[in-house]
């Protein structure tokens, strides 16, 4: 599935440091279909990324994780993409993991890959491991779907998966949100361990606990709004 | 008449001249003009006729009338607060969705059609 058919959506904002590395990466491994969604960065993220020969679609203001990703996945559907990978920009996740996220959608086991980063947690600093589980518990508590790391940035969706999806927010809750999403749907989904790169940089964008604070209020509000629509 | 209710009763008077404003210039709607004249009329009588709270507090089975304002009054500022909110939400969710349109106008027809450059 290395082909045409496959988009790699990358949420950008302000990954001035990473981005060439990460666009790089991923063509070295073969990957053609790259969309940038330079999210209203005001460092040089978009300029530097046009410059790699990708698709660059530029937010004039920044919406959050959850806008940019949904301008990626509705450009990926558009384009025709047969199956769509979420990845970051912050240089955190190696390309090697992208085939091993394509195989179960392939086969056809399932829909919705999610790449877990805890099946194999070596490497993540405590307090990130205590940040994420309480993520994952109050994912399940909300949505009723249990993940081992609900807040993974490495996803693979079939296109029906992801023309399914209706992504209302607009941060970091996204994450969340998408499982929720796939829960709805019924959609069949698994998880597939995956190496996270942790430098200091990646950590540094990682969420701090006030972020956290937020963005679990936000996700409570997601819900009730989900329990009127 | 007290002092404070002389005082409290000339800002509804400026609060009441600023909606019988907003609604002559067609800047308020019908519905939220009716609202408001509503609110303000109340709070004057209220303020003119404070033992009529009293008399309301009593049949609720709430001791005081000033207790029975400060609580129907949080609860309407509550209620607004969400209100607000959900305006607010609807506006973000309205900007991300002309964000969006404006970005994805710079979108190829096809994947094949894609610039080449830099590969």
């Amino acid at each position: 599935m290395m082909d045409k058919c496959l988009a790699v959506v990358i949420p950008a904002y302000n990954e001035e440091r990473t981005i060439i590395e990460v666009i790089r990466g991923l063509k070295q491994h073969g990957f053609v279909t790259l969309i940038v969604v330079d999210d209203g960065s005001s460092d040089r993220t978009g300029e530097l990324a046009g410059q790699q020969g990708v698709i660059l679609l530029t937010h004039i203001l920044n919406r959050g994780l959850g806008g940019a990703l949904g301008t990626g996945i509705n450009a990926a559907l558009r384009l025709g993409a047969e199956a769509i990978v979420t990845f970051d920009a912050d240089g955190q996740h190696d390309p090697d993991d992208i085939a091993r996220l394509l195989e179960p959608i392939a086969k056809g086991e399932a829909d919705v890959v999610i790449g877990s980063r805890m099946l194999d947690s070596t490497g993540m600093p405590y307090p990130r491991r205590l940040a994420n589980w309480t993520a994952n518990v109050v994912t399940y508590l909300l949505f009723r779907g249990w993940t081992t790391d609900s807040q993974s940035g490495l996803r693979a969706f079939s296109s029906e998966a992801a023309a399914r999806m209706q992504i209302m927010t607009s941060g970091m809750e996204v994450s969340s949100e998408i499982i929720a999403e796939t829960v709805r749907n019924r959609l069949k989904w698994k998880e597939v361990p995956v190496k996270a790169i942790y430098t200091e940089y990646s950590l540094s964008k990682g969420q701090s606990f006030t972020v956290g604070l937020g963005t679990l209020m936000k996700l409570i509000l997601a819900r009730v709004q989900r329990s009127m629509l | 008449m007290k002092p404070a209710q002389l005082l409290l009763l000339a800002f509804v008077l400026v609060a009441l001249a600023r909606v019988i404003q907003s609604f002559s210039q067609r800047r308020m709607p019908m519905a939220d003009f009716l609202f408001w004249i509503l609110v303000w009329m109340g709070t004057a009588s209220v303020i003119i006729f404070p033992d009529a709270t009293s008399f309301l507090a009593h049949l609720l089975g709430i001791g005081r009338g000033a207790d029975l304002i400060i609580y129907t009054s949080l609860l309407i500022s509550f209620y607004l607060i969400f209100r607000l909110y959900l305006a607010l939400v609807r506006l973000e969710q309205a900007i991300t969705e002309v964000v969006r349109a404006m970005a994805l106008q710079q979108l190829p027809e096809s994947i094949d059609s894609r610039s080449d450059r830099g590969e």
